[in-house]
């Protein structure tokens, strides 16, 4: 590809979408951010461990399971 | 003891003067890779939440700016992949008042729709690059450090993503 070539597709691209480089957030992100921090982390039931569990096991009874999984998953 | 010093030990005012000096520059690269005002905004807040999580990991003698672009990098890029492959519209054409209607200027309009759609369907790793590279002329170095990869794999990139958007302009009837 020739420079002019080059130079065209770039104007051509900048044209059509301008350079954002230059923009800011439209307000100040801290009150998000402390909002984000305060949440309460994702609680994980005992039931899912139950269920985690109970998969794990039965992949290590039956490990011919495990190909026919990952082919329906 | 220094800003990045009590930051790595948890220190919470630290993290917040941290978050206020560096919150416009993350936002402006993740910007830049995203296009999108309201993305980059929430792409911005989970960088920082990722930072914040990590601050015991953190060493303070390393670059507190290059370690969280290479965060918002990584992240703007997983927000690539998964997004519909859309881009944002240019501003001029955001205002919506009536404008007469020329035909060089619809014809100017199409082309854009059509460039803007060829950058959109490029895969994710060579859109960023061509933003980066292309549009906001960034130096290769910098764009290297914040994917972590080679310079020689930027320029890799970046002929790739010339070469793919320049075949899909043909193909809409539009010679780049």
């Amino acid at each position: 590809m020739n420079e002019n070539q080059d130079e065209r597709l770039r104007s051509l691209l900048r044209d059509a979408l301008p350079p954002a480089g230059a923009s800011a957030p439209g307000r100040d992100l801290w009150p998000r951010m402390l909002h984000r921090m305060r949440r309460p982390p994702t609680r994980v039931s005992w039931l899912d461990f139950a269920l985690a569990g109970a998969a794990a096991a039965g992949f290590i009874a039956f490990p011919q399971l495990i190909p026919w999984v990952l082919w329906h998953c | 003891m220094d800003l990045l010093q009590r930051f790595s030990q948890g220190d919470m005012d630290a993290f917040e003067a941290l978050f206020q000096l560096h919150q416009r520059e993350v936002y402006q690269w993740t910007i830049c890779m995203v296009r999108d005002p309201a993305a980059a905004e929430d792409l911005t807040l989970e960088t920082f939440w990722r930072i914040y999580r990590a601050h015991a990991r953190f060493d303070p003698n390393r670059s507190f700016p290059a370690w969280a672009r290479r965060i918002a990098t990584n992240l703007a890029l997983d927000y690539l992949r998964r997004s519909p492959r859309e881009v944002g519209t240019a501003p001029a054409e955001l205002d919506g008042r009536p404008h007469p209607v020329e035909a060089d200027q619809v014809e100017r309009r199409e082309a854009r729709g059509a460039i803007r759609r060829a950058f959109a369907s490029l895969p994710a790793k060579l859109r960023a690059v061509a933003a980066l590279a292309l549009i906001e002329e960034e130096p290769y170095s910098e764009i290297a450090a914040a994917l972590g990869v080679s310079l020689q794999a930027v320029k890799s990139r970046e002929f790739r993503a010339v070469r793919l958007l320049r075949k899909k302009l043909l193909e809409m009837g539009i010679k780049p």
